[in-house]
């Protein structure tokens, strides 16, 4: 049965083609493609990313690692541009709620920034390739990694990075190395088989090895498609044993299958303009509607009380140690919106982070975890927050959810402005400009090596 | 950033780890040269990519045996890291297999559990320490983070797949060292999480840290045609 599971998302990703696909389809694909690419761009500004990259550079190497002048072999790229991708904690993921039903919502699915560091590796030893089959590649592998996310429950303390998206960056590479339906067959299995045991505490604790699981998430799909090239399997039965009896414990394989071609999972995604974990977008939502246009005078502010869900308000530690602990804390993130107007690379530099005005907000921060919003989850994440001001003004402002889901989606202004500003910030305007006009276009390019050459520094 | 307190589990693998005496030295430089053996001639690059063909080579080529499959993950490791000469490659063997040999829930191995992992953990410290940096703590618990999780489905007509799993470990030992000189910061209870998900809280297994590689010695010189 779950042969022909698998066999079925091979054959469906295989026979796909873009014409066959809604046009507002491929256009939310190239939409987050794009975000991808930003959101790899702007974590290879960070100093371990380009650390990392230095430390695997190769001369010889035929991939590029996005964001930086290095190049190395496309395992390494695959792997750097994963941890990049990923670092910012600004790349895009499922808005379904998964099998299973369980609540809080188990994290879903973030198939692109496996798919994508992977897919970009491929190419580069590809030689010519199309536009047009790199975004056909990148649809059908985010279609079923989308599906295997909402198909599936993982178990409790488990981290999707590293588990359910490396099944994508298998699909992704072997169909650029032209695999036929065995073999993309034997190499999702295999990468179903490779997941690591990803503990989500590990993103809680704020140490900032979670940024790697996503990079060997890429990495071993790479692996997994090329041994699949050259004949290797998985044990029989591994994607229903690791997916229904391992990380995760249920696989739902009539949702998994359920009008495969006809409707898109992968549109039903969130991008992220706040760049921190999910739970605190709302938040911040709330906050935004707070502030004044050119922002508010910080130490007017006697105290920030947020009434929240639970799940929220318990990411509430005011003095985080590193910068992915930054990203899961509710105050610091609240004080960096306050002192930077902007939850983006600014606002995690080792120099932010030591910033005595923006941890002196943080800790005028009030969290109170309020059990009626919590029992509105997972469809509604409402959250009120009010400025009490010294003078004694007290304002306050309430949201439902966030925005960037599908129905609260992003303009393509705003979009393009996040891609222009990351991408600036590491291989400088110019290169950001001609980058962002070749993925508006990657359509029609004739080959996306002209992509490529423009995301190094 | 990378000098965060060890977690109880890491800690007590961690202490005491006998540094190689001039005969335990000799033990790692014999399994490098049984699986040098096994590889044939080696083109002279380094690196993650490096170590993972290395140990899919041999892997393929020893006959069943977790022990086995464990040193040779650790070996091509120590062989493909950029920063070690020929007899620090030996040291960070024989020191990779004694912490990986704690680590192993018992005498009984299994291949879909047990290779991927201890040996990732062991191969990276065994590197670390060869090196001279003293992170093992640090570097044990970036790997811990990346093992592979068990598969707990027949492997024995697999070589292919258990290859894949040995290449994985070879790769993150070199890997987590790489994310360590990088400043990454691991979470100190990652041999904690890693040993409750596969291992079940079994015991350390501490008095005897030469049995792995005795046992490691005798399935790879055993495969040697």
């Amino acid at each position: 049965m779950n042969v022909s599971i698998v066999d079925a998302l091979a054959d469906f990703a295989s026979r796909t083609h873009l014409d066959d696909v809604p046009e507002e389809v491929v256009e939310s694909a190239r939409r987050s493609l794009t975000d991808t690419v930003a959101c790899m761009l702007g974590g290879a500004t960070v100093g371990p990313v380009q650390a990392l990259a230095a430390a695997l550079h190769d001369v010889a190497g035929p991939a590029p690692i996005v964001g930086t002048p290095y190049r190395s072999m496309p395992l390494e790229s695959a792997f750097v541009g994963g941890i990049a991708g990923t670092w910012m904690d600004a790349d895009s993921g499922g808005t379904r709620h998964p099998a299973g039903g369980r609540v809080p919502p188990v994290p879903t699915a973030h198939p692109p920034v496996h798919i994508v560091p992977a897919l970009l590796a491929a190419i580069s030893e590809s030689g010519r390739f199309a536009g047009a089959d790199v975004l056909r590649i990148y649809l059908v592998s985010y279609e079923v990694g989308a599906r295997i996310g909402n198909a599936t429950r993982l178990l409790p303390g488990i981290h999707p990075h590293g588990v359910h998206g490396t099944s994508s960056a298998a699909l992704a590479t072997g169909l650029v190395r032209g695999l036929d339906v065995p073999a993309l067959s034997r190499a999702i299995e295999l990468a179903t088989a490779m997941p690591i045991v990803a503990a989500l505490r590990v993103a809680m604790t704020g140490a900032t090895v979670r940024n790697a699981f996503a990079g060997i998430g890429a990495r071993n799909g790479m692996i997994a498609a090329d041994r699949a090239l050259h004949g290797d399997s998985a044990p029989p039965g591994a994607f229903s044993e690791v997916l229904e009896h391992g990380l995760s414990d249920v696989l739902d394989e009539e949702r998994l299958l359920a009008d495969l071609g006809g409707t898109w999972e992968s549109s039903h995604a969130y991008i992220k303009m706040h760049a921190c974990a999910r739970w605190i977008h709302p938040a911040l939502d709330a906050v935004e509607k707070l502030l004044a246009p050119d922002g508010i005078d910080a130490d007017a502010l006697e105290f920030v009380e947020v009434r929240t869900f639970r799940f929220a308000a318990m990411m509430n530690d005011p003095q985080p140690a590193t910068d992915l602990g930054a990203k899961f804390s509710l105050p610091y993130c609240i004080a960096a919106l306050i002192v930077f107007g902007r939850v983006e690379l600014e606002a995690f530099t080792p120099t932010a982070m030591a910033l005595p005005a923006l941890r002196s907000v943080a800790g005028r921060v009030r969290i109170v975890a309020d059990q009626a919003y919590t029992d509105a989850l997972p469809e509604r994440r409402p959250t009120t927050v009010t400025f009490k001001y010294r003078d004694g003004r007290i304002e306050t402002a309430s949201v439902d959810g966030s925005r960037g889901d599908p129905e609260t989606m992003f303009t393509l202004h705003e979009l393009e402005g996040k891609f222009l500003r990351l991408a600036a910030a590491a291989v400088g305007l110019e290169h950001a400009e001609r980058a962002l006009d070749a993925l508006r276009r990657l359509r029609e390019l004739p080959d996306a090596a002209a992509l490529g050459d423009t995301l190094v520094a | 950033m990378t000098a965060e307190r060890a977690g109880s589990r890491t800690s007590a693998a961690l202490e005491g780890l006998t540094r190689p005496t001039p005969e335990s030295a000799a033990i790692g430089a014999r399994i490098l040269s049984a699986v040098r053996l096994l590889i044939g001639p080696v083109q002279p690059e380094e690196g993650s990519t490096q170590a993972m063909r290395l140990a899919m080579a041999a892997a393929r080529r020893i006959e069943p045996g977790v022990p086995g499959v464990i040193a040779l993950e650790v070996a091509s490791a120590a062989m493909a890291a950029p920063w070690l000469s020929e007899e620090q490659e030996a040291r960070a063997v024989w020191i990779g297999l004694a912490l990986a040999g704690r680590l192993v829930p018992g005498s009984l191995l299994d291949a879909s559990r047990d290779t991927g992992t201890w040996g990732a953990i062991g191969g990276a410290v065994g590197i670390d320490t060869a090196r001279g940096l003293g992170r093992g703590a640090t570097v044990a618990n970036l790997a811990a983070s990346l093992a592979l999780e068990a598969v707990t489905l027949r492997t024995d007509d697999l070589p292919g797949y258990v290859a894949i799993r040995a290449g994985h470990a070879a790769s993150v030992a070199i890997l987590a060292v790489m994310l360590a000189d990088a400043g990454f910061v691991a979470d100190p209870e990652a041999i904690g999480t890693l040993d409750g998900r596969l291992n079940l809280g079994a015991p350390l297994r501490v008095p005897d840290e030469g049995w792995l590689a005795d046992a490691a010695i005798d399935s790879l010189e055993a495969s040697i045609v």
